[in-house]
């Protein structure tokens, strides 16, 4: 590493591995987690009689959350954030099931993607982090 | 906890699916039987569904899927069959026959092997994200 690098620098590298972006990654990956999970719980309803279909809501209160965030503390309003659930509200058919399995494979899809996006770019956080232990050779 | 719990709903699903299809093919089996152990003719079996808690601790949303309450015989009445010949006949020459409806089975069978392919798919993609979770160390 290079000498001219003093240590507040390298402070500053390592103690990226628990920064904003990354909590927001892994909030942003419990949100998406979530979100699968009870879309996987409405289809596996999907013939139980009175069921009614729920959703996450997480991305509104990710957003509140970071516009909330002040200075990146570690315990701040992003890292105590926990996904809600609520009903959907859709009618429901003559058994009180309001599960539609295409919401819920659409769902499920778009939840994967999310998460493997999330996934990709905390890897790549973590990899920069190691670059910078590894002195510029790589993880 | 958290990411192992999708896959666990969706493979609660599948089993209360495998559930349903045995008794539905268990009626569709017994379609003609006029004796069964508990004496008198087959009665139409069904699965009851039930839901599990779905929740938003602190600790994360807690999903469970569901479950067989119970599988409960249809009260239905029997159908009456005219059929002297037949060896549980009665007196009058009838015949008492199950109260099971070929179309109405064949239509829940659909139903029930529909929501076992959902519900594979759900745990194919469950398994995928945790795949790619572990993908994070790599």
């Amino acid at each position: 590493m290079d000498i001219a690098a003093g240590p507040s620098e390298v402070m500053s590298v390592t103690g990226g591995v628990a920064d904003l972006t990354t909590r927001v990654l892994e909030s942003a990956l419990d949100g998406a987690a979530a979100q699968h999970r009870v879309a996987a719980n409405n289809i596996a309803n999907v013939e139980t009689p009175g069921y009614t279909a729920k959703r996450v809501r997480f991305e509104e209160q990710l957003r509140i959350a970071l516009r909330a965030e002040q200075g990146g503390e570690p315990g701040g309003p992003v890292e105590r954030l926990r996904p809600e659930i609520a009903s959907t509200g859709d009618a429901a058919g003559p058994d009180g099931n309001n599960v539609s399995v295409e919401a819920e494979m659409t769902e499920l899809g778009e939840a994967a993607l999310r998460y493997r996006t999330l996934t990709r770019m905390l890897s790549r956080r973590l990899q920069m982090v190691g670059t910078a232990i590894g002195d510029g050779r790589g993880a | 906890m958290s990411m192992f719990g999708s896959v666990r709903v969706s493979g609660s699903a599948l089993r209360a699916g495998r559930t349903r299809m045995d008794v539905i093919a268990e009626n569709i089996a017994n379609v003609e039987t006029t004796r069964t152990a508990d004496g008198g003719p087959w009665r139409r079996r069904e699965v009851v569904l039930r839901s599990r808690q779905v929740s938003d601790s602190p600790a994360g949303v807690q999903c469970a899927g569901v479950r067989v309450a119970a599988v409960q015989s249809d009260d239905a009445p029997l159908v009456r069959v005219y059929n002297p010949g037949h060896p549980d006949a009665d007196a009058e020459g009838y015949v008492q026959m199950p109260n099971v409806d070929l179309p109405t089975e064949m239509a829940d069978m659909v139903l029930a092997a529909r929501a076992y392919e959902a519900n594979a798919a759900a745990l194919r993609s469950g398994r995928e994200m945790l795949q790619t979770a572990l993908s994070i160390l790599a």
